[in-house]
């Protein structure tokens, strides 16, 4: 994953040149869409066409973008995947159909962390879709929890705390099985 | 040693969707690919226009065709002068004003104004109605009093457009006095509404003396139009008044031939007179609007029911007094009262921003207060007053300023 210290020339240079300068933004951003994405869809399939379509929405409304800070980018590229992760669901009749058949492709190839990695989808599964997702924003797509809250509309405290629960009940939940 | 929180965070992080670096280049040259050559519309933005701001001046005029056909628009459409869609109707014409030509421009406010006399036909129409079904045969209600005087001042406020021509002006206030010939006009109450500096159209009503008066002023010129005790009188002055003169003179002409045929004795004095009217009209036009005033002071003198009248009834007494001039019998008055018509004193004392004005004329003194320094904006503002022409005014006045 790399290390993105600030977005703010990437996304300049960006908008003064998107053909020669979109390249480094999605290398800059790819992870973390991707790594979202992947949580919310059903196949690896659908996660990958749903990010190409999302960094291809950025790059056209990247010109009309505004930067005023990383957080507020964020939040400009998530509201673009949930336009996009909306129109999904819409043509999707049945999202329970996802969690049936969400380790068809995502997790990872059966090894020996095969049980354990059971152990934690099924202790992701017990908490409240919310909570999943600050987890989810942390600790896949490496949202920082200013990010998070920005993100979610929530305080950075709320995001700290439900974050800082759902490890302890992760945990408690992993230990008793 | 972990603990518990610490194992979990990593078997959590262990779990994180990735793509190869294989996979990050193959995704990449699909993306690149397929990349527009237009952008989408920003998440944040909501605007058509800002997507399509070259195609936004047909797209505009494509929504206003449609929505004009439908909905609000369409109702808003027969809309008149104190209805609640009015202000919609008069929106629409102008987003029309706005996208069209300078030339569409001119034959668009035609129409509008046209539309007006229309809708104050409508409006008057509605309200005599109105007025039947309650019994109040010669008068409106309140309610429509209020109503047919919004119409008119909008109706006239469309008349005032530079664009407009001079025959297209003269030919709506033509139509303008063929809907309000003969209908009893009820006021409730004043109404001015200056145009600019030069302009001014006022409505005024006077309940106790059953008058109601438009009057319209362009620099010298002027139109007034008055229903008094049910009757309705136009008068113009000035330029506006060119082809009523012209069409008096060969009116007189046509007389004068019928008098030639039947009284030859009597022809020549006639004639004589008519030959004195025009020549007076044309003095007139010479020395405008003092001129004018010298004429109608003796019968403006003459008037006995004056006395009992206060100081803004003076323009009712010209009114009246031109209206006698119109008559046969003018002529003996106007000789009679010569000696009275230059009786205008002016007085104006201006201290401390304000001007303290004494005026005496043939009606008797009167005394007030104009809120006016410069001789010029006080010559002005006695003229609007006062009804008098600003020469008259200037060759009566006594200025005199105080520190």
């Amino acid at each position: 994953m790399q290390n993105i210290s600030t977005l703010k020339p990437l996304l300049e240079a960006c908008k003064r040149n998107p053909t020669e300068h979109f390249k480094p933004v999605y290398d800059a951003l790819v992870d973390k869409v991707y790594a979202y994405v992947a949580y919310r869809v059903s196949t690896k399939e659908q996660a990958t066409d749903l990010t190409q379509d999302i960094f291809i929405d950025l790059y056209g409304a990247l010109p009309g973008f505004t930067y005023r800070s990383d957080a507020e980018f964020y939040g400009f590229l998530f509201t673009l995947t949930k336009r996009k992760l909306a129109r999904l669901y819409a043509n999707q009749t049945d999202r329970a159909a996802h969690e049936q058949t969400e380790d068809e492709t995502i997790l990872p190839a059966p090894d020996e962390d095969q049980e354990i990695s059971d152990e934690v989808e099924r202790a992701l599964s017990t908490l409240d879709p919310e909570t999943k997702e600050i987890i989810i924003l942390h600790h896949w797509s490496r949202y920082t929890f200013p990010e998070i809250a920005a993100l979610l509309n929530i305080t950075e405290s709320a995001a700290r705390v439900r974050h800082h629960r759902a490890l302890k009940t992760l945990s408690t939940i992993v230990t008793s099985t | 040693m972990q603990t518990p929180e610490e194992k979990i965070v990593t078997d959590i992080s262990a779990k994180t969707p990735t793509l190869s670096t294989n996979e990050k280049v193959a995704l990449w040259n699909k993306i690149e690919t397929a990349l527009p050559n237009t952008p989408v519309v920003s998440p944040y933005s909501f605007s058509f226009f800002t997507k399509f701001k070259k195609q936004s001046a047909p797209v505009a005029l494509a929504l206003v065709a449609l929505l004009s056909t439908t909905g609000l628009v369409a109702a808003s459409e027969p809309a008149r002068p104190g209805d609640s869609l009015f202000t919609i109707d008069q929106s629409i014409e102008n987003i029309r004003l706005a996208l069209a030509s300078e030339d569409e421009k001119t034959r668009l406010e035609a129409e509008f104004a046209a539309e007006r006399l229309i809708e104050l036909s409508s409006v008057l129409e509605e309200t005599l109605a109105v007025s039947k079904e309650s019994n109040q045969a010669s008068t409106t209600t309140n309610n429509n009093d209020a109503r047919v005087s919004n119409a008119l001042a909008v109706t006239l406020s469309y008349f005032g457009s530079p664009r407009l021509s001079d025959s297209d002006k003269d030919n709506l206030y033509t139509d303008l006095a063929k809907i309000l010939e003969g209908t009893p006009i009820k006021l409730d109450d004043e109404r001015l509404k200056n145009i600019n500096k030069d302009s001014k159209i006022e409505i005024r009503s006077d309940d106790s003396q059953n008058d109601s008066r438009i009057e319209i002023r362009d620099g010298g010129n002027r139109m007034r139009i008055r229903e008094k005790d049910g009757e309705l009188k136009i008068e113009v002055r000035g330029d506006w008044d060119d082809d009523l003169k012209e069409e008096e003179v060969r009116d007189e002409d046509r007389r004068d031939s019928d008098d030639d045929e039947d009284d030859e004795d009597n022809r020549g004095k006639n004639t004589h007179h008519d030959d004195d009217d025009i020549k007076d009209w044309d003095d007139d036009r010479k020395e405008q609007n003092n001129s004018i005033i010298n004429e109608i002071q003796p019968d403006f003198i003459t008037d006995d029911s004056r006395d009992s009248r206060d100081e803004d009834d003076n323009q009712d007494d010209e009114e009246e007094a031109r209206d006698e001039e119109d008559r046969s019998d003018s002529d003996n008055d106007q000789t009679d009262d010569s000696s009275a018509r230059l009786k205008i004193e002016v007085e104006v004392e201006v201290e401390d921003g304000t001007a303290e004005v004494k005026l005496e004329q043939a009606s008797g003194k009167t005394e007030f207060s104009l809120p006016y320094t410069t001789k010029t904006s006080l010559v002005t503002a006695l003229a609007l007053k006062t009804g008098l022409s600003e020469s008259a005014i200037l060759s009566a006045l006594a200025l005199e300023f105080k520190d």
